[in-house]
């Protein structure tokens, strides 16, 4: 079983449950679900075998297929897997697979699973491509697909509107965001005639000038924008939780959102030639962060709370690559995507647990021995993850990116830095402590687990006890493989040190304030942004963001498409219409020189005949 | 008078076929049309006349050209007048404007 072969079979396994589960009969529920989730775990296994085998090969896979070819570029479909590739295209499989098998349990009662299971994996498929991509274009062609895969899963309960606006929603901002990366993929092609990822990150840098490189990076960040939820695109992801809440663990936290980061990454050495697009990359990146905490701070739906958490991380991600450090940013979306998988797959729980209600207050009104204990043990694991505190995995990332702003002297970037980490650990353990309150109202049923059928009951469990375990001991137990491509150095000077304890300290000040408000029996609903003037009504606004967006389409796009209306009725058919009209009114000029009336015909042949005389006579 | 040059003769001639025409085009009566028809081919007679007088030829061929005219003229004017006489007893008017079947 040679690597490539691995490969192969790690990107169409998912292929192949999607196509099963499309295709067989629509009664073959069972069968398809068993295809879909059987096949991901295949993939699953395929990629950590490879991963084993192939991490740390200074000789990375190729293969591809040269689809078109003119002068000297080419587009082709196929592989390119280096270390960063490999450990990307590891996770996506690993935690796809996690949450297919959870999904067996969420999913159980919906009519339409087989649906649910065919898209997934076909979500699934096209990330993995997109990872592994070989070719600009072939990416873009996945990065579309897997636009188009958010779009069915958000819009997967498509009988009710929020869902289906969600999904639009989602869609028309990605797709925005798309044109930015076709003009990056259309400018690179004409500048340096190529499109190979290999050659790209090698040697194009030398064949652009900086004023296009700028140009190219502006445009792929647009893309990025778009797919990763900056500012000022990130409104859709709130709206995204419409989706089931696999679809938000899967796509909205730590594939499809990461997929931009990841591109970011991938084409790290051809952007941080652009010291200005790095600038530009940074600040928006910081600005998303922050504008996201801020409206985390009082949200009350617990899918929302992980909504704004995520695009808050994502753009603490980005952040992270604009200064520089893109082995801090690339380890920072592999630990979010463990612990933010997981914490949206127990949000799935506890909103079952709360009777199908997001809001976390009616969460705190279930009593506590109705929610399962593995549960709550692993929400605070999650949420002390996200805050950054030791020993969890979200901690040595954050450390790692800390490290570095310190090293390179980026104080303002630290600064800010330190206030999104307060910030995340301020609303992570308020989202957890109300969470984990003992309810003692009056009169509510207690809630029985689905745990009647045992297979469900694993499928519930195991994949976030896997995440957990994943989340905690992750890091560690493979430290010394990865140490080196995450640029982690274990031997500590003092400033490593001061690092520490500074934000440790900022984290543990987050949690203490948030224990202040949120921990006591009678608690507040939204903590210390009543203190602070105008700050909830801009929450509440949402920054006047979506209002934004909604008069940009009321006035620019729909009042371009109404301008293609008119034109198209007034302009174009008009002058199709005017075409046949003037043949018409021609027609009956002509039609008036044949009335019959002879003394006319004889003028006319008179007119002729001197016209002639004259001509022959000026001769 | 009769004049030396040819120019008087070719100019009364053409006045005369102007005439004709015009009445050929503007008379509403078919016989009016055919009285104006007769002009047009009196102008002809009076180029031919004025040609075989002052032109290097037989005296008399101008003149015969146009007894042969006259001649012509007259059949064609038995013929013209027996449509005419025709038309009058289909459509019972002589009217050229009544007479146009065409809508178009």
């Amino acid at each position: 079983m040679t690597d490539l072969n691995l490969l192969h079979i790690s990107v169409w396994a998912n292929f192949a449950g999607f196509f099963l589960a499309t295709f067989f009969p629509k009664n073959w529920v069972k069968q398809s679900i068993a295809a879909a989730v059987g096949l991901a775990g295949i993939g699953a296994l395929a990629s950590t075998i490879l991963l084993f085998r192939q991490f740390g090969n200074p000789a990375p896979i190729e293969w591809s297929y040269t689809w078109l070819e003119w002068n000297s570029a080419k587009v082709s479909l196929g592989y390119y897997l280096d270390d960063l590739a490999l450990i990307m295209l590891t996770a996506v499989c690993v935690i796809s697979f996690l949450i297919q098998l959870y999904s067996v349990w969420y999913m159980n009662e919906d009519p339409a699973k087989k649906r649910f299971f065919a898209t997934i994996t076909f979500f699934t498929w096209a990330m993995i491509s997109f990872v592994v991509s070989v070719n600009l274009f072939s990416s873009y062609i996945y990065w579309e697909l897997i636009g188009l895969a958010s779009y069915l899963l958000i819009g997967f309960w498509h009988e009710r509107p929020e869902p289906r606006k969600a999904a639009i929603k989602a869609f028309v901002m990605t797709r925005f965001g798309d044109l930015g990366f076709l003009a990056t993929v259309i400018l690179l092609l004409i500048k340096a005639h190529s499109l190979d990822i290999p050659f790209l990150i090698t040697d194009a840098a030398a064949l652009l000038t900086q004023k296009e490189l700028l140009v190219v990076v502006m445009l792929l960040f647009l893309g990025v924008m778009g797919k990763s939820a900056q500012f000022p695109l990130y409104n859709w992801l709130p709206d995204a939780m419409e989706g089931p809440t696999p679809v938000s663990a899967l796509i909205h936290s730590a594939t499809m959102v990461a997929a931009g980061v990841y591109l970011l990454v991938r084409l790290f050495p051809l952007i941080e030639v652009s010291q200005a697009g790095m600038q530009y990359i940074m600040v928006i990146g910081a600005l998303t962060s922050v504008m996201a905490a801020i409206l985390a701070l009082t949200e009350r739906d617990m899918k929302r709370i992980l909504a704004y958490s995520t695009v808050s991380q994502l753009g603490f991600m980005v952040m992270a690559v604009g200064a520089g450090t893109w082995h801090g940013g690339m380890f920072h979306l592999l630990t979010h995507a463990f612990f933010k998988s997981m914490l949206f797959l127990l949000s799935g729980y506890f909103i079952y647990a709360a009777h199908h209600c997001n809001d976390i207050f009616e969460m705190a009104k279930v009593p506590l021995k109705d929610k399962s204990k593995l549960m709550l043990v692993l929400l605070w694991i999650g949420a002390l993850a996200l805050s950054g505190l030791f020993p969890f995995s979200g901690f040595m990332s954050k450390e790692s990116i800390f490290g570095y702003l310190l090293e390179s002297h980026q104080y303002a970037v630290y600064a800010a830095a330190l206030f999104i980490s307060f910030l995340t650990a301020y609303y992570t353990t308020r989202m957890a402590l109300i969470v984990s309150k003992n309810g003692v109202e009056r009169g509510q049923t207690p809630f029985h687990e689905k745990g009647s059928d045992p297979f469900l009951n694993i499928a519930l469990r195991l994949p976030v006890t896997l995440l957990g375990v994943m989340t905690l001991a992750g890091v560690w137990v493979f430290l010394p493989w990865h140490k080196e491509f995450f640029h982690i150095h274990t031997d500590w000077q003092a400033e490593e040190w001061l690092n520490l304890a500074i934000t440790t300290t900022v984290v543990l000040t987050g949690m203490g304030i948030s224990f202040a408000y949120f921990g006591r029996k009678v608690y507040s609903e939204k903590g210390w942004v009543t203190l602070v003037p105008g700050l909830d009504y801009l929450i509440s606004k949402k920054f006047f963001l979506d209002d934004f967006w909604n008069a940009v389409m009321d006035k620019v796009v729909i009042g371009l498409a109404n301008l293609g209306f008119w034109s198209e009725a007034h302009i174009i058919n008009a002058a199709v219409n005017n075409v046949g009209y003037m043949i018409v009114r021609g027609g009956r000029a002509v039609s008036a020189l044949q009335v019959g009336e002879v003394q006319r015909y004889i003028l006319i042949a008179m007119l002729v005949i001197v016209a002639v005389a004259v001509y022959l006579i000026c001769l | 008078m009769i004049y030396q040059q040819l120019m008087p003769y070719l100019l009364l001639s053409a006045g005369l076929f102007c005439i004709g025409l015009y009445g050929v085009l503007e008379r509403r009566s078919l016989i009016g049309i055919l009285i104006a028809v007769e002009l047009i081919l009196n102008s002809a007679n009076i180029n031919f006349l004025a040609f075989g007088r002052f032109m290097d030829v037989d005296k008399a061929v101008g003149q015969i050209y146009s007894i042969f005219v006259i001649g012509l003229a007259a059949a064609e004017v038995a013929v013209g007048l027996s449509i005419v006489v025709a038309i009058y007893r289909k459509y019972r008017s002589i009217n050229i404007e009544k007479l146009v079947k065409l809508k178009g």
